[in-house]
């Protein structure tokens, strides 16, 4: 079994059409995004986000209903971090929840 | 580019997760342990937000579980007509023009509920509140508020405020 997980990796640094520092709000973005909606409960994790952060995003999520011209290179980007994060997480999961072999194993 | 962006679901539903999570912040800074405890929403167009309400209420009264707490929602006319006398309450269905259509009542099951208490606690959501006895002989909180304007912050709010009464009275 084979599983591109570094291409994925690859793929979540790699937006060459973004600047670097847009790059790097999209990604804390999709990933603080990812955390808040994959759990539920208030665990270590949760605790990490400060406070400034969880009300940044709820800003660019409010911003995000209210204009009606959207940055979409920014979308964009958070679109693909997010969907690249998730698919990872989930092939971890998945190989975590495998018998006997560690993760880097099927890798 | 990926075919998918966000729905107004996904929206809807992080904004509210984040709301809960800083409702919680809100009671830690009051003192209260937030640790493990839920700050989801379930999103599945039928039970809104109640099991958050349950949290707020969990977190302030010190439950692990969330048995002894109930949440009802009540057409406002059902709901006064099914109180006995009515309770002296009288409904405006245009208070503060904000439309009175729906009660929201909290069931608090607290062998220390007081009606002495509840005739302290005050805010502008509240319809109702008192403490009674189960026919089993449990004391419980009865909190009836406006089910469309009442966020978590609110009911945190009046929980606090019993907590620290009762505090008050030891």
């Amino acid at each position: 079994m084979y599983i591109k997980i570094e291409q994925l990796k690859k793929r979540l640094k790699k937006i060459p059409e973004l600047q670097a520092h847009r790059l790097e709000k999209a990604t804390k973005f999709s990933q603080l995004l990812n955390l808040i909606m994959d759990e539920s409960y208030v665990t270590e994790e949760i605790r990490k986000i400060p406070r400034e952060d969880l009300l940044w995003v709820r800003g660019l999520l409010i911003d995000y209903i209210n204009s009606d011209i959207k940055d979409e290179e920014f979308w964009a980007a958070v679109y693909d971090t997010m969907f690249a994060q998730r698919t990872i997480t989930k092939i971890k999961n998945i190989l975590a929840s495998l018998p006997s072999m560690e993760v880097n194993q099927y890798v | 580019m990926y075919e998918w962006e966000f729905t107004e679901e996904d929206l809807e539903e992080a904004i509210i997760r984040i709301d809960n999570l800083m409702c919680l912040y809100f009671l830690e800074d009051k003192g209260y342990n937030i640790n493990d405890y839920y700050f989801g929403y379930c999103n599945c167009g039928s039970c809104s937000n109640d099991g958050f309400y349950r949290t707020v209420v969990m977190v302030v009264f010190g439950y692990e579980d969330d048995d002894d707490v109930g949440l009802a929602y009540y057409d406002a006319d059902e709901w006064l007509e099914a109180q006995p006398h009515k309770n002296g309450i009288i409904l405006d269905p245009y208070v503060d023009s904000i439309i009175l259509e729906i009660i929201l009542e909290i069931t608090i099951y607290d062998p220390e509920a007081d009606k002495a208490i509840a005739n302290l606690v005050h805010h502008p959501n509240i319809i109702h509140i008192t403490a009674e006895m189960s026919t089993d002989g449990r004391r419980y909180w009865r909190i009836a508020v406006n089910g469309c304007e009442t966020e978590p912050d609110d009911l945190a709010d009046i929980c606090v405020q019993i907590d620290q009464l009762k505090g008050a009275r030891l």
